[in-house]
């Protein structure tokens, strides 16, 4: 690693450290930027301008005062609106929170975002109760025609448009990654209990996850170092050391070796994706990495597994909304959780044995391969249009929600970590997305991987300046 | 076409607490089947009944 650590986070700390910008000039331009992008985008349902003018001013006056003020000392970001901001609605993209009192305090990770000096710019879009991948009435800032993904469809397209520097996600099948590959930035979700999900809306209490969608592997790792490890309110959170937030490299792979799922491969892939992945593949080789063709046949059971977990922890969740005010909620949601609730205890139990099964056998694969990680395209498809229900790849077909969680969900399932980082575009200039997926607790490893192919790459796909930063 | 009426529906709604005039009949007996054919399938790659839906854990640390 060379004196300064990568990634946009980085740089534009090290101009508020020094002087050369405040934290408070930070703020007002992405105050700014967030004003003028949300009447297209809606990426944010609150910009909280005397919050982040707050925060900014008092990173400043630490700083001013030769304090620490954090490692994320005036960064802008953006909050899911499934997690708790104090003084704030959490409203979950549904009429159903639409009135709910304001949160009386912020959940931890918002917590430990404001210790660190973050500047919260305020809270993005979500799609209704965390469960979908359009996001509406979010759009992708690549094509305002098209959906950025979701459930965590604003801070997608927050990080992309460069409105905030990062931007907090959930994932119960993929929603971090998601609209990360559909937006062209990087996304993080951690191994399962890294990181404290009290003060967070739930979907499926065993499937989700918190974690940062950011330009770069390297802005990730740093923002999830951050909000990782144990908290007293949250009793699934693991004691383990919070993953570090810089990790070492020469930019070289070599010892690291990867499988490569046959399944991912085709023939159910857009033709542009399965280029790009084969391309970033070959790079990765290039780098040192050894790569070698695996199959896990246990993936076959996960769509339906994951399907079986959510709707039924989704649906003990929500239970009084579903039998008080079902109105309140989209009706394909409400009848998703609606069957959830009627599912009989045998077929909860079955799934779950098949889960243990998925677990198993990807163990199984990384254990007989030696495997250091996985790597994946992270979707089969760019992004859908709004109106769009399925992909047509040149003879066989599939559902938009297929498309994009069928090669997410497994790693929900096992509570594997799992990267989407940028690896290239389509014909009509969408991104697409690599996803690099590790051992329990290798964040720190599997984003060194995707910070040296970032780098090794030179995509720079999302505009990696930070909008509000003064050129 | 699903083989659940909207008289079985409806009482399983009712079982859950549900109230059948919310909701679709029709459309729950469609996603109920497939839940079932979904988890059919599973049973395939179960052979061993000895496996365990859980791996419960006594310790305390």
């Amino acid at each position: 690693m060379g004196v300064n650590p990568p990634g946009v986070i980085a740089a534009l700390s090290r101009r508020i450290r020094s002087g050369e910008v405040s934290a408070r000039e930070v703020a007002d331009r992405s105050l700014a930027a967030a004003e003028d992008l949300n009447p297209q985008l809606q990426a944010f349902v609150v910009i909280d301008h005397q919050g982040a003018r707050e925060a900014a001013d008092r990173v400043d006056r630490q700083l001013a005062r030769g304090v620490d003020p954090g490692e994320l000392a005036g960064i802008p970001v953006g909050v899911k609106d499934i997690i708790d901001m104090a003084g704030h609605r959490t409203e979950c993209g549904s009429p159903a929170y639409a009135n709910v009192q304001p949160a009386e305090r912020d959940a931890p990770v918002v917590e430990r975002l404001r210790e660190a000096g973050a500047v919260i710019v305020g809270k993005t879009t979500t799609h209704e109760l965390a469960c979908g991948v359009v996001s509406a009435p979010a759009s992708n800032p690549w094509d305002i025609r098209r959906i950025p993904g979701g459930s965590s469809g604003g801070s997608g397209a927050a990080v992309s448009a460069g409105i905030t520097a990062a931007a907090l996600g959930s994932d119960t099948g993929g929603s971090i990654r998601i609209p990360a590959s559909l937006c062209g930035t990087a996304g993080l979700k951690g191994t399962y209990g890294r990181v404290p999900r009290s003060g967070v809306a739930a979907l499926s209490w065993s499937l989700d996850h918190i974690g940062p969608l950011a330009p770069t592997p390297a802005d990730c790792i740093l923002v999830q170092s951050v909000i990782s490890g144990f908290h007293p309110s949250d009793p699934t959170t693991l004691g383990d050391r919070p993953p570090d937030g810089y990790p070492a490299s020469d930019g070289g792979l070599a010892g690291v070796r990867l499988g490569v799922i046959e399944r991912y491969r085709g023939p159910l892939i857009q033709p542009a994706v399965g280029e790009a992945f084969e391309a970033a593949v070959r790079l990765l080789a290039d780098l040192g990495a050894e790569v070698m063709p695996v199959e896990i046949r246990e993936l076959d059971m996960v769509m339906e597994v994951e399907y079986a977990v959510f709707s039924a922890e989704g649906a003990a969740y929500h239970h009084r909304l579903l039998a008080e005010a079902p109105h309140l909620i989209d009706s394909g949601i409400g009848a998703l959780l609606a069957t959830g609730l009627m599912m009989p205890s045998e077929r909860y139990l079955t799934a779950l044995r098949a889960r243990e099964r998925v677990r198993r056998g990807v163990r199984e694969c990384f254990e007989a391969n030696r495997l250091t990680g996985i790597v994946t395209p992270t979707l089969a498809a760019t992004a859908a249009l709004k109106d769009q229900d399925s992909f047509d790849y040149g003879g066989p077909s599939e559902d938009v929600i297929s498309a994009y969680v069928r090669t997410t969900a497994p790693w929900n399932l096992t509570g594997l970590p799992a990267l989407s980082v940028p690896c290239g575009f389509d014909p009509a200039g969408l991104p697409i997305g690599l996803q690099i997926v590790g051992r329990p607790l290798a964040e720190t490893e599997i984003s060194r991987i995707g910070q040296a192919y970032h780098t090794a790459a030179a995509w720079d796909l999302v505009p990696p300046v930070f909008a509000g930063a003064p050129a | 076409m699903s083989t659940l009426g909207p008289e079985e529906v409806n009482a399983m709604l009712l079982t859950v607490g549900l109230n059948p005039d919310d909701w679709d009949s029709a459309e729950l007996a469609a996603m109920l089947e497939g839940q079932k054919a979904g988890i059919d399938s599973l049973r395939e790659h179960l052979a061993n009944a000895d496996e365990p839906a859980l791996k419960f854990d006594p310790r305390w640390e």
